[in-house]
C-alpha cells in the first residue's frame, strides 16, 4: 500500500506511549497497535479526528502518499 | 430455533429420505417376488371423459386418469429405481448441507465462505435433482412409445404433444419441476448476498 501511517513517529514526538493513546481515544490497544503498522483497510473520520486531537497534529502528519512503497512491498515478499 | 433443534429437525428430514430409499428397495424387492419387476407403469390421463351412471344419470363415475403399463422392461424398471435412489441420494445432500448452514447460523456465522459454498452446493444439487427428474421422464416416456403398438382409435402422447384429429388422445402426465428450478436460482441468490456480506463485513472488521 502506498500509504503510509507515521503514527508511531508523532507518538514519539509527543513522548506518548501506545496502551496511553488508546485509552484517550477510545478504541482497544489491538486495533491501536493495527493501525499504527499499517495492517488496517481503513481509518475512521472519528478515529482520525481523536488522534488528531489528543497528538495535536494534523492528518497529514499520520498519514502519508509514498509512491512506488506497494511495489517495495510486493518485492519484499 | 436454536442450533441443537435445528439439527434434529434435519436429522428428522434425513431420516425419513433413508425411509423413503428403504420403501423404494422394498417396494422393488415385492415386485421382484410376485414376478412383476419388469412392468412399468405411468400415470396418463385421456381427453374423453367415460362416464358411468350410478343408479341414474343424475349421478355418475366419471373416468379420465389412468396408468400405461408396459411389461417385459426390468432394465427401465432398474434403470427408474436407481434414477429413484439417487434422487433420494441429492435430497439427503441437499439437507446435509443445510443442516451445516442453518447450524452456523445459529452459533452467529452468518456470512462465512462456508455457508456460501453450501448455498452453492444446495443450488448445483437442486439443479441437477431437476434435470434427473427430467431425464427420467424422458427416458420412461420415450420406452413406453417405443413399446405402444400403432392403433386405430387411439393415441398414446408424450407430455409435449400435439392432438391427433379423430382418435381418442392420450396424454402421458408431467409436471416439471419448476419449484426445484426455483429454489436453485434462490439457493444462487442468496449465496451472491451472503458473499457481498461476507466482503462488506470484512471490510468492516479491518476499520479501526
Amino acid at each position: 500500500m502506498a500509504i503510509v501511517t507515521n503514527l508511531d513517529v508523532m507518538m514519539a514526538k509527543r513522548k506518548v506511549s501506545l496502551k496511553e493513546l488508546a485509552d484517550r481515544i477510545g478504541i482497544s490497544n489491538t486495533n491501536l497497535s493495527l493501525l499504527k503498522t499499517g495492517k488496517v483497510q481503513g481509518v475512521r473520520y472519528k478515529t482520525l479526528d481523536a488522534i488528531c486531537r489528543e497528538l495535536d497534529c494534523q492528518p497529514g502528519d499520520i498519514l502519508e502518499y509514498r509512491p512506488g512503497e506497494e511495489e517495495e512491498e510486493a518485492g519484499d515478499d | 430455533m436454536t442450533g441443537v433443534w435445528t439439527k434434529r429437525f434435519v436429522n428428522a428430514l434425513l431420516v425419513l429420505v433413508a425411509i423413503a430409499a428403504l420403501a423404494a428397495v422394498l417396494r422393488a424387492g415385492g415386485a421382484i417376488a410376485e414376478g412383476k419387476f419388469h412392468m412399468v407403469s405411468y400415470p396418463a390421463s385421456s381427453e374423453n371423459i367415460r362416464m358411468e351412471p350410478l343408479g341414474g344419470w343424475a349421478t355418475v363415475w366419471q373416468l379420465q386418469e389412468g396408468t400405461v403399463r408396459v411389461d417385459d422392461h426390468t432394465w427401465l424398471r432398474i434403470a427408474r429405481l436407481v434414477g429413484q435412489l439417487v434422487g433420494l441420494g441429492l435430497l439427503a445432500g441437499i439437507f446435509w448441507q443445510l443442516r451445516g448452514t442453518l447450524v452456523r447460523i445459529g452459533k452467529g456465522e452468518v456470512f462465512t465462505e462456508a455457508n456460501i459454498s453450501s448455498l452453492q452446493m444446495i443450488g448445483k444439487l437442486l439443479v441437477a435433482a431437476s434435470v434427473l427428474s427430467i431425464s427420467i421422464v424422458f427416458m420412461t416416456q420415450y420406452a413406453i412409445l417405443e413399446a405402444i403398438p400403432p392403433m386405430e382409435d387411439r393415441v398414446i402422447h408424450s407430455s409435449i404433444s400435439w392432438s391427433v384429429k379423430g382418435v381418442e388422445n392420450i396424454w402421458m402426465e408431467y409436471e416439471p419441476p419448476i419449484i426445484p428450478m426455483l429454489l436453485a436460482m434462490t439457493a444462487f441468490v442468496t449465496a451472491g448476498a451472503f458473499r457481498s456480506g461476507m466482503e462488506y463485513r470484512q471490510d468492516s472488521e479491518s476499520v479501526v
